[in-house]
C-alpha cells in the first residue's frame, strides 16, 4: 500500500517538474501550423486593387453557403478590382463557416486565401458577419484599420 | 402515312415529316447535335458549323441544321469524324474568345462552356495574343455588347431582320476583324432589342439593366405573367433567395406571346424592388406615420363605412391587380359599402368604350384569340397602333405579314409601324372611327370604290380568312353606338366567323370588366339594375371629388391616378378622406390619410385575365416587402371591421367564388390552368344595354 502511495506521489512529482504543454493564454501564444486555415483575407494586386472580381464562384463552392458576393460595375472614376466587375459587397458569416478552404480552392484570382487568425470569439451574433471592411487587406499606403484582429 | 420520311439516325429509325431539318429529326429522337446558329423561329443558315454530321454516301461532313431529311438517309452524328469536327470547332470558337466566364453574365448557362466541356479540346494550340476589343459596348439603351465573346452566330442579326425587321445591327468587316455593330447613325433601340439577350447563346449580348445581377446558378426561377400590358405575355421571375426581382425572361407560350418580350415588359420590373411601401401608414398632424395592421385597418373601415350607403364614396381599382383582389374590392365597395362609384380607370376614354369584347360579339363577330393571327390572310386592324398597344401581337403580325405573306389593312389616325407593310392605310380623324368603318363596310359590299378605302375594300372582299383587330384607343369618340352599328355593319360585310381580337390597355383590364369593376356592370358582366346603376365613372369620381360632391376615395392601385390630368388628380384626392391601398406612395401626389400595404404582383398567387380572355395564373416569386399583404386579405380584413366576413383563405376559394359569379369563367378548372393558362368562355352580357353614358 505505501509503495502505491509512493508511486503515484511520484507521478506527481514528475508533473511538477515537467515543462508545461498548456501555454498562458493570452499572454503567451503557441505558433500556428504553417498551412492554418482560419479567419478569411480579401488580397489586394500589387498596385493596390482589388483581387476580388465578384464572381461569386468561392459562393458556389462554400458547402456551408455562408458567403454572400453582390457584383458591380467598375468605371474609370471608381476603379475597385481590373476589369469590368468587382464585389460590392462580400460577406462571410464566421458562425457557419467549417473553415475548409473551398473557397480558396474556387476562386480563379487568388483573392481569397484564410490565414492563421483564429481569434474570433465576439459578444454578439452580427457582428460575426465580416464585411469588406474586415476581410480586405489595407491597401499599400492606407493605414491598418485599428478594428482588424491581427 | 405514306408521306412520312423514313431514315437512321446513330442506328435508330425514325419517321418524321418532310422538311424536317436533321438537327431537329436526331432532337425527336432525343439525340443531341451541338448547335449556336440554329434557332426553330428563325431561318436556317449554316453559319456556325457546331451541328456536322455525317451522312453515309456524302463526301463531307454536312451540317444538319440546313439539311431536310431524306428517305433512307443513314446518319451518324457521334461517331469519330464528327466528334474530331467539334473538337475543331470548338477550338476555333475559343481563339480569340476572352473565357472571362466568371465576369459573364451568361456563365453557368452558356451553351459555349456546356459544349466545350462535353465535346470540346482540353487545351488551346493558339499560342499568339488574342484580339482585344473595347468592351462593353453600350449599343441600345438596354443592350450592351461585348464584341469578343460574340461567335458569329448571327442570331441577333437574324432576329431583328426576319421577327422585329427593326434594321438596327448588322455584321461588320471580314474574317478574323468580323463583328457585329450597330446599323451607322443608329443605336440599338428596337422595343424588341432584349430578345436578342436571350439568343444570344453567349455573353456576347447582356441586358444593361440586368448587368451583374448574380450568377445564373444562384438564382431561382418562378413562372409568372407579365404585367406591361394586355397580351399577358409569359414570363419567368429570376430573384435571388427569394429577396430582389432581378430578371425576367421568357417562358413561351404560344397563345399569348410566342415565346418573345418586349423591353418595357422585360425591364419594366423596377417598380417590384424600389421605393416600395412596407409598413401600413396613418396620417398624423399632417404626417404619415407607421401604424400596425390592425390601427390602419380600423380606421380604414370607420372612414368606409361613414360614407357607405350614401353616394359619398368614390372607388378606383388598378387594372394590374389581380382578378382575386379585384373580386374582393368589387364585393366590398357593392356588397358592404353599397357604392356603385367604381372603375378601373380615370382615362378620357368613352366609357362605353369598356365593354369592347361585348359590342363586337354582338355586331356579329367571332371573339377572337391572339392565335387566329395565325390563319389569317388580311388583318384589319382599328383604332389600335400595336407597337405602343401591344407589342407582342405587333411582332405576331409581322409574322403573319412576313412568313405567310399576309395583307394588313389599318384603320388609325396616324400611320402606324404597321403601316409600313401595307398600301391599306386608311387615315381619319380621331373621333371619325365609326364613319370610316361604316365606308369601309358599305364598299366591302359593293366590292370595291373609290380611293384607299376602295383599294382595301376590294382587297377585303376576297374570300381569304380574316382576321379583326379593335383596339380601346377611342378617346375622340362621342357616339360608341354608332361605332357599334358600323362594326355590325363591317361584320356582316366581311361574312361570317371572322375572328375580332379586341386590345385593352392594362395587363388584366379585361379581369376587371369581367368583375365588375366598371360603373353599371356587376360581375360577369350582367348590367346593373336599381340602385347599383348609376354609378361614376373613373373620371367623374375625381371630378365629383375635387367639386365636394364626393367625400371620401378608396384608391387601391395607383395606376388609376396617372391616366388623369395631375391637376385634376392632386384637387380631387386633397379634397377628400382618401384611402390609399397599394405598393408605392411614388405616383401618389397628396398623403393618404390611411396607407394599406399591398403586395405586387410578384408576391402573391392569382390570375390575371389577358386581352382575349385568357385566364393565366401568377406565383409568389419574392417573400413581401415588410407587412404588405395581397389586397384580397386586406379587403377581407376591412369587412370583417365592418362586421361582414368574407369566406376565402387561399388564391384558390377566391377563384372558385370568381367562378360562380362570372359565367364565362364556370367552366375553367383550377388545376388546368397550370403555368400556360385556360381561355375563358365567351362572356354572355348583353352589348350597351345599360352601360352608363
Ligand atoms: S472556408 Fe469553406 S465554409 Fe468557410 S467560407 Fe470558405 S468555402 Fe465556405
Ligand atoms: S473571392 Fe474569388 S471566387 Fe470569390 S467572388 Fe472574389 S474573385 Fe470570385
Ligand atoms: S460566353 Fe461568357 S460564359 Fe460563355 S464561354 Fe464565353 S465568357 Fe464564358
Ligand atoms: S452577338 Fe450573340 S447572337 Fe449575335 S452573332 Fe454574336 S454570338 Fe450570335
Amino acid at each position: 500500500m505505501i509503495s502505491e502511495f509512493i508511486k503515484g506521489l511520484g507521478i506527481t512529482l514528475l508533473q511538477v517538474i515537467r515543462k508545461p504543454t498548456t501555454v498562458n493564454y493570452p499572454e503567451e501564444k503557441r505558433p500556428t501550423v504553417a498551412r492554418a486555415r482560419w479567419r478569411h483575407k480579401l488580397l489586394r494586386h500589387e498596385d493596390g486593387l482589388e483581387r476580388c472580381i465578384g464572381c461569386s464562384l468561392c459562393v458556389g463552392a462554400c458547402p456551408s453557403h455562408c458567403i454572400t458576393v453582390v457584383a458591380a460595375d467598375n468605371t474609370d472614376e471608381d476603379r475597385r478590382s481590373p476589369g469590368e466587375r468587382y464585389a460590392a459587397v462580400y460577406e462571410i458569416n464566421m458562425l457557419r463557416c467549417i473553415f475548409c478552404g473551398y473557397c480558396e480552392d474556387a476562386c480563379p484570382t487568388g483573392a481569397i486565401i484564410l490565414g492563421p487568425d483564429f481569434e474570433l470569439a465576439d459578444y454578439d451574433r452580427a457582428s460575426f458577419v465580416y464585411g469588406k471592411d474586415r476581410l480586405l487587406v489595407p491597401a499599400p499606403g492606407e493605414i491598418a484599420r485599428v478594428k482588424t484582429r491581427f | 402515312m405514306s408521306d412520312l420520311v423514313t431514315l437512321t439516325i446513330d442506328g435508330q429509325q425514325i419517321q418524321t415529316a418532310p422538311n424536317t431539318l436533321l438537327v431537329e429529326a436526331a432532337a425527336q429522337l432525343g439525340i443531341l447535335v451541338p448547335v449556336y446558329c440554329y434557332h426553330p423561329k428563325l431561318a436556317p443558315i449554316g453559319a456556325c458549323r457546331m451541328c456536322l454530321v455525317e451522312i453515309e454516301g456524302m463526301p463531307k461532313l454536312t451540317p444538319s441544321c440546313t439539311t431536310p431529311v431524306k428517305e433512307g438517309m443513314v446518319v451518324h452524328t457521334q461517331n469519330a469524324r464528327v466528334e474530331k469536327a467539334r473538337r475543331g470547332m470548338l477550338e476555333f470558337l475559343l481563339i480569340h474568345h476572352p473565357l472571362d466566364c466568371p465576369v459573364c453574365d451568361k456563365g453557368g448557362e452558356c451553351p459555349l462552356q456546356d459544349y466545350t466541356y462535353e465535346f470540346g479540346p482540353r487545351k488551346t494550340r493558339f499560342r499568339y495574343p488574342k484580339r482585344h476589343w473595347d468592351k462593353p459596348l453600350q449599343i441600345g439603351k438596354n443592350i450592351l455588347l461585348d464584341r469578343e465573346r460574340c461567335i458569329m452566330c448571327l442570331r441577333c442579326v437574324r432576329f431583328c431582320e426576319e421577327i422585329s425587321d427593326h434594321q438596327q445591327i448588322g455584321v461588320f468587316e471580314r474574317g478574323h476583324s468580323q463583328c457585329i455593330g450597330t446599323v451607322p447613325g443608329h443605336s440599338f433601340d428596337s422595343q424588341f432589342s432584349g430578345n436578342t439577350i436571350e439568343l444570344c447563346p453567349v455573353g456576347a449580348l447582356t441586358g444593361a439593366p440586368t448587368r451583374f445581377f448574380g450568377r445564373t446558378w444562384e438564382i431561382q426561377h418562378t413562372p409568372s405573367i407579365c404585367t406591361g400590358c394586355a397580351a399577358g405575355c409569359n414570363i419567368r421571375i429570376d430573384h435571388r433567395q427569394q429577396r430582389d426581382v432581378v430578371r425576367l425572361w421568357s417562358r413561351e407560350n404560344k397563345h399569348t406571346d410566342d415565346g418573345w418580350l418586349c423591353d418595357r415588359g422585360r425591364f419594366g420590373y423596377e417598380f417590384v424592388n424600389q421605393d416600395r411601401l412596407k409598413d401600413f401608414k396613418i396620417l398624423q398632424d399632417g404626417q404619415l406615420v407607421d401604424a400596425t395592421t390592425q390601427q390602419a385597418t380600423v380606421k380604414a373601415a370607420s372612414i368606409l363605412s361613414k360614407h357607405a350607403n350614401s353616394g359619398s364614396l368614390g372607388v378606383l381599382a388598378s387594372p394590374i391587380l389581380t382578378n382575386e383582389e379585384l373580386y374582393a374590392v368589387e364585393w366590398l365597395t357593392r356588397s358592404v359599402l353599397q357604392t356603385s362609384s367604381i372603375d378601373h380607370t380615370a382615362s378620357a376614354v368613352n366609357p362605353q368604350a369598356v365593354q369592347l369584347h361585348s359590342v363586337v360579339r354582338e355586331a356579329g363577330f367571332r371573339s377572337g384569340v391572339l392565335t387566329d393571327i395565325d390563319e389569317a390572310a388580311q388583318i384589319v386592324t382599328i383604332g389600335v397602333d400595336l407597337s405602343n398597344d401591344q407589342p407582342i401581337t405587333e411582332l405576331r403580325v409581322k409574322k403573319a405579314l412576313f412568313q405567310r405573306k399576309a395583307q394588313l389593312v389599318s384603320l388609325y389616325p396616324e400611320t402606324i409601324e404597321l403601316g409600313r407593310y401595307t398600301e391599306h392605310n386608311l387615315i381619319y380623324e380621331p373621333g371619325q372611327e365609326a364613319s370610316v368603318v361604316a365606308s369601309l363596310a358599305a364598299a366591302v359590299r359593293s366590292g370595291g370604290g373609290e380611293g384607299v378605302v376602295g383599294q382595301a375594300a376590294r382587297l377585303l372582299s376576297s374570300e381569304a380568312p380574316k382576321a379583326v383587330i379593335v383596339g380601346w384607343k377611342l378617346q375622340g369618340l362621342s357616339d360608341f353606338s354608332a361605332l357599334a352599328k358600323a362594326l355590325g355593319e363591317l361584320a356582316s360585310a366581311l361574312g361570317p366567323d371572322v375572328p375580332c381580337i379586341t386590345i385593352y390597355p392594362n395587363c388584366n383590364t379585361r379581369g376587371a370588366l369581367d368583375l365588375g369593376i366598371t360603373p353599371g356592370w356587376l360581375p360577369g358582366g350582367v348590367a346593373a339594375t336599381g340602385s347599383s346603376e348609376s354609378g361614376m365613372t373613373g373620371i367623374q369620381i375625381l371630378e365629383a371629388a375635387r367639386d365636394g360632391r364626393l367625400k371620401a376615395l378608396w384608391v387601391v392601385g395607383a395606376e388609376p391616378l396617372l391616366e388623369a390630368d395631375p391637376e385634376l388628380v392632386k384637387a380631387a384626392l386633397a379634397n377628400v378622406e382618401f384611402i390609399y391601398q397599394g405598393w408605392s406612395l411614388r405616383d401618389v401626389p397628396v398623403d393618404p390619410d390611411v396607407v394599406l400595404a399591398n403586395v405586387t404582383f410578384a408576391e402573391q398567387a392569382g390570375t390575371f385575365t389577358n386581352t382575349d380572355g385568357r385566364v393565366q395564373r401568377i406565383y409568389p416569386a419574392v417573400k413581401p416587402h415588410g407587412r404588405s399583404r395581397p389586397g384580397w386579405q386586406i379587403v377581407a380584413d376591412l369587412g370583417r371591421a365592418l362586421g361582414k366576413t368574407w369566406e376565402a383563405t387561399s388564391d384558390q376559394e377566391v377563384f372558385e367564388q370568381i367562378r360562380q359569379a362570372v359565367p364565362a369563367y364556370s367552366q375553367i378548372k383550377w388545376s388546368e390552368v397550370g403555368t400556360l393558362g385556360v381561355q375563358s368562355g365567351a362572356s354572355a352580357p348583353p352589348a350597351m344595354a345599360g352601360a352608363t353614358g
